[in-house]
């Protein structure tokens, strides 16, 4: 249907408002709109989930003709029923951007040339044959990420991993969730979590842990506020190291000094037990008790490298481990009131309440980020509120498909579709699967992400893919991996939408399908598995990343390992995967039910969805004849950890006196690459800031909107000062959002890591102020 | 060319715009900027009007009598949906001074602008 360009920006207008109406109204008509002249045939909607953060939101995108021109929120999704955040509602002018990548480049003579995206795709291919033949098959390497769709995730391992033999496959998620993955692996034994958002309207408390919810989770926020307004007797409470929206929002506001949530967490335990709080039947039904090693590290140097050994402990040796932990001498090392850290105690110790723990990077870019998970899981396990709507220790994502691609496909170095590469079992499975022989899949896992960059840097990698993923803003102590990425003999793709300080460093970019121009999946938070169709057709020589990787795969000759045809690649690639997950315990719903619905959440087993794990009344793969199974361990048992308090690999000190805390905002997603191309969001957000506590911007001279320099020990940068802004950091703190790639602020953090999980803290680290 | 109004939200004096802390919240961000219209030409803008109490109807009335206005009313809300499309700046301005004196308008907020110059 042909509509002139005013019209059709009318056309978007009104559908803007009828979206924002949505969602402040749940159910409001506006019949009248449909009677107007060719309203009903301008805009077609169609389902997707949100392109930008975990949450998984359903949204519809409104089709005039063959653009997208609205988005509202999908009532059909259960995610969040209707509504949308703001970058979900503006998500569809994000595809139309003016400086979209639309054509191949390749590096000729030093410049980037315009070139058919077949001829790019041979140089990838003919430079990844020349970087095996010259140095290894470990030379070469994909970096991939969390908004990968699943399809992509899983032919990148496969290639990778599968085919040329290199466990060389990392993802960005390893800077969003590893802990996530390490703390349910060492405390349950299987990855993801057990609860479903449905917790959020069961529970009688939610607590977040250094989880800024109302910006980066604003629509499960929305349903935590719209809960205890429905209920009345509802407690919300905000455990931080800043004070933000979720604070002001909360019935109570807590906050700790930069990593002594691991002793808080400690000391919530102690006064469980020393209250006698503890569910015993569960404790000694469910749980058994371990400690590990600790003095761990930080893995700021090159080639760090920590094996955890658990050991098996008694109820009264944890116990004696917590003494250690009295509200009294917690509060002398967090800053929180004994009487505080008592009352968040009484929250988790009263059998009446249903408690539901949230929290996201705070707790999972932390030096011990795999301690912090186990301590929270301790304080849900001591009290039996687990695994049952309501009770949840909720782990939530930050992108929209670090679970489903990442943590389910596997796209970690030391990771497979189902297991690990060190276990036979699964590379058996794997080489069987992909058609490939057993001797290809290398038990030896390569490089995590950080140590990744470093190989890069040091020549041990010689050509890194990376896809729909920005490193080049997003890797912490950024100035050493950049210039490794610029140093001679090495080869860098960047497959994305737009130009970014990714695409700066390129010897190859291809031009990518976005979101909706493409079919996919993605998997959200809760263990949601949602498709889209390609709605939208993509501008240029735009191609799936999945087809990429395709394109190069039968380029280096395995055609029989990707024989698919573009019109049925994706339902081709999931019902392949889906035989990795072939089980009560992850059992993936078919193509054609994905196709059908707002989403399904997995374990998908005899056409029933399970909502709660480990629970024998909701989970088909518990055992019969008892309430609870963690079957991620052998003995069917959830480990409590006693795990101590360790401090930051770098805290303040009398050169660098502040800590330095990064982050994001509600409008812009990640580095901002497509929500700064989205005008609203961009003139709601222009450019990045330094949050300041007010009294020691006065004691800098500084007023709001000034200039301050923010120092470490790895580099400098010069922003404008925001003070009693939308959110306060406490004296001593401040705190940096990323989104702005004018302002890099990863050249001034750290390269510190969790040892087990290896994500790195982007949360903590020392710095000093001058006013600029 | 299209160039974006920096423009979100206005709202009369004393008035929650939406009734609704809670949901309001995630749109938050659109409700602390500032509220500069940068007088870009031949504007289109949308917002959701609420009218004072027992006066939608009047508000529809008064809404469709403006000139350059196209008003959607929901039908099961007191919330209309209003759709301003002027051809420059000055009528522009005058619209906004008309729509801030309707007495039947209790609050307005933008959802969407666009100026083609």
């Amino acid at each position: 249907m042909k509509i002139n360009r005013r019209s059709f920006i009318k056309s978007a207008a009104a559908s803007s408002a009828l979206a924002a109406a949505g969602s402040i109204f749940p159910g409001i008509s506006f019949a009248e709109w449909k009677k107007q002249e060719g309203a009903s045939g301008k805009i077609n909607w169609q389902k997707a989930p949100c392109r930008f953060c975990g949450t998984g939101c359903g949204v519809l995108v409104g089709m005039s003709g063959d653009r997208a021109v609205a988005v509202k929120g999908d009532p059909n999704c259960s995610v969040n029923k209707g509504l949308c955040c703001v970058k979900g509602f503006h998500s569809v002018q994000a595809l139309y951007g003016k400086d979209r990548l639309k054509k191949a480049q390749v590096r000729k003579n030093g410049k980037m040339v315009e070139v058919p995206i077949s001829e790019a795709l041979d140089v990838i291919a003919a430079k990844i044959q020349e970087t095996i033949k010259k140095h290894g098959k470990d030379s070469v390497s994909m970096y991939g990420s969390g908004q990968w769709t699943i399809p992509d995730g899983y032919v990148a391992s496969k290639l990778f991993k599968g085919c040329l033999g290199t466990n060389n496959v990392e993802a960005n998620a390893r800077l969003c969730m590893a802990s996530a993955v390490t703390g349910f692996m060492t405390s349950f034994g299987i990855d993801e979590p057990m609860g479903c958002y449905e917790d959020i309207e069961a529970a009688d408390v939610m607590i977040t842990w250094g989880n800024n919810m109302a910006e980066m989770h604003p629509v499960l926020f929305s349903r935590m506020l719209a809960s205890r307004k429905r209920k009345q007797n509802v407690t919300i409470v905000d455990f931080a190291t800043r004070t933000t929206r979720t604070s002001q929002a909360a019935d109570k506001s807590i906050l700790f000094k930069p990593n002594t949530d691991l002793a808080v967490a400690n000391a919530i335990c102690y006064e469980i037990i020393r209250n006698d709080w503890v569910n015993w039947d569960f404790v000694t039904k469910h749980t058994t008790f371990h400690k590990g090693k600790t003095n761990i590290g930080y893995g700021t140097e090159d080639h760090f490298s920590f094996k955890d050994k658990p050991e098996d402990i008694t109820f009264e040796e944890y116990k004696t481990f917590l003494e250690d932990y009295t509200p009294e001498k917690v509060q002398r090392i967090s800053g929180v009131s004994a009487k505080d850290i008592k009352y968040m105690a009484s929250l988790y110790g009263d059998p009446e309440k249903k408690v539901t723990s949230f929290w996201c990077m705070g707790m999972n870019q932390h030096v011990r980020g795999t301690w912090i998970q186990n301590l929270v899981y301790n304080i849900h396990l001591l009290t039996g509120k687990i695994s049952t709507p309501g009770n949840s220790p909720f782990s939530l994502t930050g992108q929209p498909s670090a679970c489903g691609t990442v943590r389910e496909v596997g796209t970690l170095t030391n990771r497979l579709p189902h297991g690990v590469v060190m276990n036979e079992k699964d590379r058996k499975m794997a080489a069987e699967i992909w058609d490939v022989p057993l001797s290809n899949i290398d038990p030896k896992p390569t490089y995590h992400t950080v140590e990744m960059f470093r190989a890069l840097d040091r020549g041990d990698i010689r050509f890194m893919w990376i896809q729909v993923t920005n490193p080049m803003v997003t890797m912490p102590k950024l100035k050493r991996y950049r210039e490794g990425c610029l140093k001679d003999d090495r080869f860098i793709v960047v497959s994305d939408v737009y130009p970014t300080p990714t695409t700066d460093v390129a010897d190859v970019i291809l031009p990518a399908s976005m979101w909706v121009e493409q079919e996919g999946l993605f998997g959200n938070s809760e263990r949601r598995t949602q498709h889209f169709d390609a709605i939208v057709p993509g501008p240029g020589d735009t191609m799936s990343d999945t087809w990429q990787i395709i394109e190069v795969a039968r380029r280096l000759g395995f055609e029989k390992q990707f024989p698919w045809g573009e019109d049925e690649y994706i339902g081709k690639i999931w019902e392949e995967y889906r035989r990795f997950h072939d089980s009560p315990k992850h059992n993936m719903a078919p193509y054609t039910v994905l196709k059908e619905r707002s989403g399904v959440q997995w374990p998908f087993v005899n056409g029933k969805e399970t909502r709660w794990r480990f629970n024998t009344k909701h989970d088909p793969a518990c055992k019969k004849g008892t309430e609870f199974d963690f079957y991620g361990k052998k003995d069917g048992k959830a480990w409590i950890w006693a795990r101590p308090y360790e401090p930051a690999a770098e805290s303040p000190d009398q050169e660098y006196d502040f800590w330095l805390c990064t982050g994001r905002v509600i409008e812009h997603w990640h580095t901002g690459s497509m929500t700064r191309r989205v005008p609203i969001l961009h003139n709601a957000m222009p450019e990045s800031y330094v949050e300041l506590n007010p009294e020691d911007a006065a004691d800098l001279g500084v007023t709001n909107g000034e200039k301050v320099k923010i120092i470490s020990r790895r580099g400098d940068i010069v922003m404008k000062a925001s003070i009693n802004g939308r959110g306060v950091p406490p004296r001593g703190s401040v705190f940096v959002p990323f989104f702005d790639e004018n302002y890099l602020i990863n050249e001034v953090t750290l390269d510190a890591f969790c040892p087990i999980s290896k994500q790195p803290d982007y949360k903590k680290c020392a710095v000093r102020l001058e006013k600029a | 060319m299209l160039r974006v109004i920096k423009v979100i939200l206005c709202s009369k004096k004393n008035c929650n715009p939406m009734h609704n802390y809670d949901r309001v919240l995630i749109l938050l961000t659109m409700k602390e900027k500032k509220y500069a219209y940068d007088g870009g030409l031949m504007p289109i803008l949308s917002y959701l009007v609420l009218p004072q109490a027992g006066a939608m109807e009047q508000l529809c009335t008064d809404l469709s009598a403006i000139e350059c206005c196209e008003v959607i009313p929901s039908d099961n809300e007191e919330v209309i949906v209003l759709v301003t499309d002027t051809p420059d700046d000055n009528t522009e301005k005058t619209l906004q001074k008309k729509l801030k004196n309707l007495p039947s308008l209790q609050s307005i907020s933008m959802t969407f602008g666009h100026s083609a110059e």
